[in-house]
């Protein structure tokens, strides 16, 4: 419970950091400010695939159905910040590169992880049995990740990127003013420990399901 | 003053969507509440 | 050669011959297959007209027409046997590693047959400049296998569900992406007349990519298959 208001005061303060607190940089003034939201978004939609694919796959090992509604809800979560993060990056291209889709090789692969959403999820719709559904998403949820190094390796030589550096660059020097990385990374922590408590309260309705239905 | 009208924006749109999850999840919560209290 | 795979080489033929003799016998694949192909060539041929189109339109209509008439009809394989509940059988009969490979090998000759027969058409409908047809017969070979390698397992999964139409071009599509640029890049050279060293990279790509998915889907098939 106490955790629940700690979140809440640290998002109160690295909300007021990233407007009062961090300056304008990049030379993209006040826009710069957007990565303060959409870089830990996109983190967590990523973050929520990786233990989603590891609960489908634990779910193959011991067919637990827990594993399975894990692997769910992780996804569903998952869903949510990756079209969060795909709305607030195209608002930033309209702003910065005047369009707000332009294939860039960023956007192109968020739209595939969206895909590979919606095609989960249109696969666990349509199966009935739940031992079932929970078997063939884990399958297909595990044979998605396989392809994603694949991507890594081909999508950034379809386009030349526009997107700002990674946080990391090539030279693997942190390019980032110093206040401005602080409110960043405030916001990274904040945002997984948003995950992690979303994730804990989606569980917590888990077990008190299955209690009922005993 | 524009550019803090996006960012502004921005960050609506992404505590909008947080805060639609999450009262999905209390509505579920408040359902398995109810089906506590009618046994 | 040790008997037992031997033996299971001869069953994983038996198992082809078997869906091949169907196939001659219904021709339902090829001529689903065929026909979806050709509408779509048809659709892109007016849409294109008669004006000459860069290499890189080329080959990606190619493989638009390629791509969505191979996950239109290659589900039948396995919804076949769901649906004349033949596969309780064939679960009792042989592996589920039989069962793959055969179906992996009847996916890609269907595929192979498709592709013999829409090629020679797009490029007498279209007219692309062919400057190496080597090459691409190879590319086509090699995205042709990666599509099958692909379809295959997807095609499992979509015979177990419910609704069984629709639902395997919204599987296979993030899957098949990165194959999918990767063989329209290499078509694109074949077109224009890179050789083979030029292409190694994209072949390599499919090659890597191909043994990869065949290895998990080894893997997998099992939990799709034993229901």
């Amino acid at each position: 419970m106490s955790w629940k208001y700690t979140l809440g005061f640290w998002f109160f303060l690295s909300i007021a950091g990233a407007f009062v607190y961090a300056p304008p940089a990049m030379g993209l003034g006040d826009l710069a400010r957007i990565i303060f939201f959409h870089v830990p978004l996109a983190w967590v939609g990523v973050l929520a695939y990786l233990v989603a694919m590891v609960n489908g796959v634990r779910y193959l090992k011991t067919a637990r159905p827990e594993y399975d509604h894990k692997a769910a809800f992780n996804a569903e979560i998952g869903l949510v910040f990756t079209l969060l993060a795909t709305v607030t990056g195209a608002i930033f291209a309209r702003h910065t590169w005047g369009m707000y889709w332009n294939w860039d090789p960023r956007q192109v692969s968020i739209f595939v992880l969206l895909l590979i959403y919606g095609a989960y999820f249109a696969l666990r719709s349509s199966v009935e049995n739940p031992q079932r559904r929970a078997r063939l998403s884990a399958v297909y949820i595990s044979l998605a990740f396989i392809t994603v190094p694949f991507l890594v390796f081909i999508i950034p030589r379809l386009y030349p990127t526009l997107h700002p550096d990674p946080i990391l660059n090539a030279e693997r020097r942190i390019n980032m003013e110093g206040r401005m990385l602080q409110v960043f990374l405030a916001f990274l922590a904040g945002f997984t420990g948003l995950y992690a408590w979303i994730a804990q309260l989606e569980s917590r309705v888990l077990r008190l399901r299955a209690r009922f239905k005993r | 003053m524009s550019e803090l009208r996006v960012v502004l924006a921005v960050s609506v749109i992404s505590w909008g969507g947080i805060l639609y999850f999450l009262l999905r999840l209390d509505a579920r919560i408040k359902a398995l509440e109810r089906q506590y209290d009618s046994r | 050669m040790d008997p037992k795979s031997s033996a299971s080489i001869r069953r994983v033929l038996a198992l082809v011959r078997k869906d091949l003799l169907e196939e001659y016998r219904a021709r339902y694949a090829i001529s689903t297959l065929l026909v979806f192909a050709v509408t779509i060539l048809v659709v892109v041929g007016f849409a294109a007209g008669m004006d000459p189109l860069p290499g890189h339109l080329h080959s990606s209509f190619i493989w638009l027409v390629l791509f969505f008439a191979a996950v239109t009809g290659i589900d039948r394989s396995f919804v076949k046997e769901e649906e004349k509940n033949t596969s309780p059988t064939l679960r009792l009969a042989a592996d589920p590693d039989v069962v793959y490979a055969g179906k992996l090998a009847f996916n890609f000759l269907v595929l192979l047959a498709l592709a013999a027969l829409v090629l020679p058409l797009y490029v007498i409908l279209m007219n692309p400049p062919v400057k190496n047809a080597p090459l691409l017969v190879a590319m086509v070979v090699a995205g042709v296998w990666c599509l099958a390698v692909t379809t295959t397992i997807l095609a499992a999964i979509v015979a177990k569900t419910g609704t069984r139409n629709a639902l395997l071009p919204v599987l296979s599509f993030p899957l098949l992406l990165a194959v999918l640029t990767t063989v329209v890049s290499g078509t694109t050279m074949a077109l224009e007349g890179a050789g083979f060293t030029g292409a190694r990279q994209e072949l390599q790509f499919l090659l890597s990519y191909s043994v990869v998915m065949l290895t998990v889907s080894w893997l997998l098939f099992p939990y799709v298959w034993n229901d």
